[in-house]
């Protein structure tokens, strides 16, 4: 959890050669190396601590700016775009400072996403989360987990900013406007394997799964507005493979 | 995997040449590369086609396939399977899932009952609460005795007190070595030469002297044989090794599957549950000892790993290795029972508690744990199992769910009430799992982690294939 240390340290579980690549070419190219400490994300407070005050350097330096495709700017500000693994590796590349188009995406999605980000975004620990999603990491293992981050089995998760019960209501879309958001956080995502658990994309994941629970095809069809590609004939005949879980 | 080649992408090709332009390259070209393209968009728009710089209406995007098995993997296997009926892509989705193996577990109940009909078996799933109902291949479900289910394995024994594997939900049926390949089981043929009982000895290897051998019809043996089968996936052979715990005196036979006889272990009985770890096959007794045998060599390497000899006997045992690898011991508490009830009375036996140990890693020593903390465990005729509870939301932490396994009930108690139940290791407090009415007392009900894969069966293996 020291999160001063150099952040080419603080690695995805999953290394990527190209990252490696992508990382030391920026350093190699960076223009001086104060701009590349000033751009590094903060240090943030744990997630068991009380208060968590936005960092005064992080504050300093201008939010980025993002253009939907409608031509509207989004600012985003720097704490809150370290949420996203590729708004984090154009920061560090120092790529950031001017205006970042992201095409595809509406104004209002990216509005939605962004909001998300600011809430979450001051109290946003990537190697906190990645020890909670997986506290039984694969044999060789790969993560020493610090003894603060193993949870006793009593432990109630705090929760001090409320969070959860922001999310609760955030989530709370209607289904296209959810398909949207859930396709953008994921693009924000990219190259970020170990994507936090809370994070939005399993925060919109998990909605979407909950809303196929307990439901036949014909009711999934209709909540999703999917279009049923199979004619009957095909459709009697997948059926018929574990047909006990079509019956009433 | 799309995303390890947009990297090297990203990095090599685009880096090198226009890294002020990263920004701009990057949010252009990635989308396109995963599909989420303004195409897939208006592909869903039939009748109308909006210009996407208005806020779309009516139709949802597409999801990729990532995000789809993503979603999937969280499912259990009812809502698993029917998603999968919705559309092509999200059929794809379900198959690669699938094929991987990578769907939820899903821990059921399987009984049978008589409105269901003889070849039938029902599924009670505990998040739904709800059962689904199963057509299962000849013979008649009702028929045989359930006495083992592992990694989707039913382990049944027909009238004839043979051995099957049946997967219910494939419908394969594998026949296991003949009952009379054990060295306790001798066959006796008729006139005409045709089976028509079987003879029991009272081998075990540990004395000379034994009582003479009793004679049973073909299917009454079962009745005295067998205890309880496990099926273990063999990672050096890639097939299964299949363990019976079966009379006189709950010995241990095993064979791996394409073996045509049991291999029998002598010497070593009262055994009452096994697991395999590490190539090791663990066996504990009902007297409290842990053996390990080492079955890889031509011989059988027998280990002791804790000997401790407890004199009551009114206790099961069970071993289970829990989510984070340590080894459980068991024992199941029948403090409630009436063997030799008055006229007008039935013979019952409930369990009332349970003592559960953990194997220091050490060897050698016990240590007593008075709460499960977040798992929970299935006990019975299984498998043992050891879930975190927190990956199953709808079972319930520090609970033992627990079905009728004891010897008692094939002792003449054949439709005895059953001894099943949720308990609860906080308070010893019992929890009914299936009203008695609804579920058949024979065969007992058990429980089961469906695999919805038709065995690999490329490699040619000899085993039987039961049609």
């Amino acid at each position: 959890m020291d999160s001063t240390a150099d952040p080419k340290g603080k690695r995805p579980l999953y290394q990527e050669d190209g990252l490696a690549y992508a990382r030391a070419a920026a350093a190699a190219a960076s223009a001086t190396a104060a701009d590349e400490a000033e751009a590094k994300p903060k240090p943030k407070p744990s997630s068991s601590s009380e208060e968590a005050k936005p960092e005064p350097e992080a504050e300093e330096m201008p939010p980025l700016v993002l253009v939907a495709e409608d031509g509207v700017e989004v600012r985003i500000s720097r704490p809150a775009a370290r949420m996203s693994h590729m708004l984090r590796l154009l920061m560090e590349d120092s790529c950031a400072d001017g205006p970042i188009p992201a095409p595809n995406v509406h104004s209002d999605i990216l509005d939605l996403v962004v909001q998300y980000c600011e809430k979450h975004g001051p109290y946003y620990d990537p190697e906190a989360s990645e020890r909670a999603r997986n506290p039984f990491p694969p044999f060789p293992v790969e993560l020493t987990p610090t003894v603060s981050s193993i949870k006793p089995v009593t432990y109630v998760d705090p929760d001090p900013h409320g969070l959860k019960d922001w999310d609760k209501d955030f989530i709370s879309l209607d289904n296209s406007t959810l398909f949207e958001v859930i396709l953008v956080k994921r693009i924000l995502n990219l190259l970020d394997l170990s994507s936090t658990p809370q994070d939005l994309l399993d925060l919109g994941t998990t909605m979407v799964a909950d809303m196929m629970r307990g439901k036949k095809p014909e009711e999934i069809r209709e909540i999703f507005e999917i279009e049923n590609d199979y004619t009957p004939e095909q459709e009697a005949e997948l059926r018929k493979e574990n047909a006990w879980a079509f019956e009433d | 995997m799309e995303l390890c080649s947009v990297a090297s992408i990203m990095s090599l090709g685009y880096l090198a040449i226009q890294r002020t332009h990263l920004c701009s390259l990057v949010f252009r070209v990635l989308p396109k590369l995963l599909g989420f393209t303004p195409s897939s968009l208006k592909k869903l728009c039939k009748d109308v086609d909006p210009p996407l710089t208005e806020t779309i209406v009516g139709t949802l995007p597409e999801l990729p396939q990532d995000v789809l098995m993503d979603i999937f993997a969280t499912l259990e296997m009812p809502d698993f399977i029917r998603v999968g009926a919705v559309c092509r892509s999200w059929h794809s989705a379900y198959t690669s899932l699938r094929s991987l193996g990578q769907y939820k577990l899903w821990l059921c109940l399987l009984y049978t009952s008589e409105s269901a009909g003889d070849s039938s078996a029902c599924l009670y799933s505990l998040t739904e609460r709800r059962s689904y109902k199963l057509t299962l291949p000849e013979p008649p479900i009702r028929s045989r005795c359930l006495i083992g289910s592992s990694h989707g394995w039913l382990v049944t024994v027909d009238e004839r007190s043979e051995m099957h594997l049946l997967n219910p939900f494939t419908c394969e049926q594998i026949a296991l070595p003949s009952v009379t390949t054990l060295e306790q089981v001798k066959p006796i043929f008729d006139e005409y030469g045709v089976l028509h009982k079987y003879e029991l000895s009272w081998l075990t290897g540990r004395t000379t002297h034994y009582s003479s051998p009793l004679i049973f019809a073909l299917d009454k043996l079962r009745d005295e044989l067998h205890y309880k089968v496990f099926v273990f996936p063999d990672t050096s052979t890639g097939s299964y090794i299949v363990v019976l715990i079966h009379n006189p005196g709950h010995q241990i036979s095993f064979a791996r599957l394409g073996d045509d006889k049991w291999t029998w272990l002598p010497h070593h009985y009262l055994y009452c549950d096994c697991i395999y770890k590490d190539g090791l096959l663990y066996g504990v007794s009902i007297t409290g000892d842990l053996h390990t045998f080492d079955l890889s060599g031509p011989t059988v390497a027998m280990n002791t790993i804790i000997s401790i000899h407890r004199d009551d006997d009114c206790e099961y045992a069970y071993i289970v290795q829990s989510p984070s690898g340590d080894l459980l011991l068991i024992w199941r508490l029948f403090e409630d029972f009436n063997l030799e009830p008055d006229h007008g009375e039935t013979v019952f036996w409930n369990t009332t508690k349970f003592r559960i140990y953990e194997v220091e890693a050490a060897g050698s020593k016990l240590k007593e744990i008075n709460c499960l903390r977040d798992h929970v465990l299935f006990l019975g005729h299984n498998e043992s199992l050891c879930l975190s509870a927190e990956e199953y939301p709808s079972l319930k932490a520090n609970h033992v769910y627990f079905t009728d396994d004891n010897m008692l009930w094939t002792l003449g108690f054949k439709n005895n009430h059953r001894d099943m139940g949720i308990l609860n290791l906080a308070d010893n407090s019992k929890e009914e799992l299936l009203s008695s009415q609804i579920c058949s007392n024979f065969p007992a009900p058990i429980w089961i982690t469906p695999d919805l894969r038709n065995m690999n069966l490329a490699s040619g293996a000899a085993y039987k294939m039961v049609q």
